[in-house]
């Protein structure tokens, strides 16, 4: 495995397509950060509230959304699945590697563009982040708050655990679909069918929030959505209730959410992991 | 069917003297439309150059897959350099090289990058330091091609097959197997094609499995061949054997074509009338055809008489009905 490891990691610096897709990732972040930064910075001073921690401010930037999470998986996808166009899987094959050694091998790989472009995102929204926010929060005197620094770490670490989930989801269905088109679409169906069932328990205002609400917790932008503001201790929700419509919030979702991430994660991605590997060791290759 | 090939027994005494690289037992293939392998059992020794021929959609390249581990096949075992277990075959894949079709290359990639990913698959210790990359490009005729800047996707169908068989030669695989490797070639390509293969055979002693189309070219340089049609292995024959039993073909111009044609039918000959020329073929003794023209009255206008060739043999094989 570990050649098969070193071989994909030489095509991929050796891939132009991969330094412009981790290009535009980092622009994206870089003028999301310049743009929030200010207001986000204006947010604090004019609070009134100088509590907030280095890590929140950070937060409140709100760039760990949809796009640098989903641009790895979205490259992985492609990438494998160009092995099909190109039919090299068959040199790795004649290479005395077996099916379930490649796959697994290309999973790997897959996770490590996909961190790598997350990591190099995190790092350009922290860098930016304390250069463009640091004097301002200096000047307004502010202070770091121990809850929020410790959620930050929470997030963090769910927000790498997302991209692995749709990283493997990714890597699947190019092993699934033998075309890198096909495979790129198919990811992008599914990210969308996903956020489809959050945005539309929404338009349900008059929904029970235990047959509803909570599901969306299971679905992975409602968890992207949280992430991004940090806020998964509470959910808020709409409700009907005796023909009024009332919005109601609960406290003390952090460990329900965390769980559901974990285990919608575990099992979607562990489910699709599965599909590749089935799919790549049965069937005959091109 | 086992043609004139080696029997079972033979098989085995030489699987376990070593002598065996590729061996085939009962091997089929089913496709949800068709039958592509049907019961297909052969036996290749170290060292031969077997031609495999097969018109279009004969089993060829389904074959190939099979022997590469690309597909599964549906029944029947194989085995390469003697071991036959499915597991113990992956390793065992790194000592061969393939060119299913069309050369595996990456399209994005320079020929140098695409050598690269063969050397770091085939754990070669230090490609570019030791010039091992540049000896084998050298070897093919590629030499130019190391520091070329340009991606695979712009070179031409001849560079891209030296390429495949430059990758191929990557960790000095002992079994070559070889799907159409001159086509879309020019003359002058098949030819250096050819020469190269050869110089692999002679020199790096690699046994070669080669389907081709062109037969005049595979007849060239092939020790042996494994004639396939729908399917089905037809015979396996060694090149020396096929001149023996291919014997002579016979160019007639006769004073009555139209009888001479029915009397040599008649005979059981395999004769066909082409303009205003007799093709007498597979014939073993030339004088049979000639003593029945004569007993007939029917004279020679013209006669040329010349061996059998590959193709001869092959249409002879299929009953008339190839068209290569």
């Amino acid at each position: 495995m570990k050649s098969l490891i070193r071989m994909y990691l030489y095509r991929l610096v050796h891939s132009v397509l991969f330094w412009v897709c981790l290009g535009l990732a980092i622009a994206s972040v870089i003028l999301t950060v310049s743009i929030d930064a200010e207001l986000n910075v204006q947010e604090v001073l004019y609070s009134g509230d100088k509590t907030y921690s280095i890590a929140g401010l950070l937060v409140g930037l709100e760039n760990f959304g949809n796009w640098p999470v989903i641009v790895g998986p979205a490259f992985v996808s492609f990438f494998f699945a160009l092995e099909w166009k190109d039919g090299t899987f068959r040199n790795q094959l004649l290479a005395g590697k077996s099916r379930t050694q490649v796959y697994f091998s290309a999973q790997i790989v897959g996770l490590i563009i996909s961190f790598g472009v997350l990591a190099a995102d995190l790092l350009v929204t922290l860098l930016l982040g304390f250069a463009v926010q640091m004097p301002f929060f200096i000047v307004a005197q502010g202070q770091t708050a121990a809850g929020l620094a410790s959620s930050f770490w929470i997030a963090f670490f769910l927000l790498f655990f997302l991209g692995a989930f749709i990283t493997a989801v990714a890597t699947s269905f190019a092993f699934i679909i033998h075309n890198a088109w096909g495979a790129f679409g198919c990811l992008i169906g599914f990210i969308f069918l996903s956020s489809m069932i959050y945005t539309t328990t929404l338009l349900f205002q008059s929904l029970n929030y235990d047959n509803y609400y909570v599901w969306n917790e299971c679905v992975y932008s409602y968890q992207l959505m949280t992430l991004q503001s940090l806020n998964f201790d509470s959910l808020t929700y709409g409700a009907r209730v005796a023909g009024q419509y009332l919005e109601v919030t609960v406290t003390g979702r952090t460990v329900p959410l965390v769980l559901k991430t974990f285990f919608s994660a575990l099992l979607i991605g562990g489910g699709m992991g599965y599909l590749g590997w089935l799919s790549f060791t049965k069937r005959d290759l091109k | 069917m086992f043609g004139g090939g080696p029997t079972l027994r033979v098989i085995k005494e030489n699987l376990m003297a070593g002598i065996v690289i590729v061996s085939a037992n009962g091997l089929s293939k089913r496709y949800p439309r068709c039958l592509a392998l049907d019961n297909v059992t052969f036996a290749i020794e170290k060292g031969e150059i077997v031609g495999l021929v097969g018109k279009n959609g004969a089993g060829k390249t389904t074959l190939i897959r099979v022997l590469t581990g690309v597909v599964e096949p549906t029944s029947g075992t194989y085995s390469l350099f003697g071991i036959s277990d499915p597991k113990k075959l992956v390793p065992l894949r790194k000592r061969i090289a393939a060119m299913v079709e069309t050369p595996a290359l990456y399209e994005n990639m320079t020929p140098h990058q695409n050598m690269m990913t063969r050397c770091l698959l085939m754990e070669t210790p230090n490609p570019e330091k030791s010039g091992y990359i540049q000896k084998i490009l050298d070897f093919v005729g590629l030499s130019g091609s190391y520091n070329d800047r340009r991606k695979i996707k712009n070179y031409s169908l001849g560079m891209r097959q030296r390429l495949g068989i430059a990758m191929a030669m990557v960790g000095d695989p002992e079994l070559m197997i070889l799907d159409e490797p001159t086509n879309g070639l020019d003359p002058e390509g098949i030819k250096q094609i050819r020469e190269l293969l050869l110089k692999l055979n002679h020199e790096k002693g690699i046994t070669m499995i080669i389907s081709s189309h062109i037969l005049a070219e595979l007849e060239k340089f092939a020790t042996s061949y494994l004639f396939v049609d729908h399917g089905k292995l037809l015979k396996q024959i060694s090149a020396e054997d096929l001149e023996k039993q291919a014997g002579k073909a016979l160019s007639l111009k006769t004073s009555d074509n139209p009888k001479a044609l029915s009397l040599l039918l008649a005979k059981g000959l395999m004769v066909s009338l082409s303009g205003d020329t007799l093709l007498v073929v597979n014939l073993k003794d030339p004088t049979i055809a000639l003593n029945a023209l004569a007993e007939a009255q029917i004279s020679l206008l013209d006669m040329k008489v010349s061996d059998n060739g590959l193709e001869d043999f092959y249409v002879n094989l299929v009953g008339g009905r190839a068209i290569l």
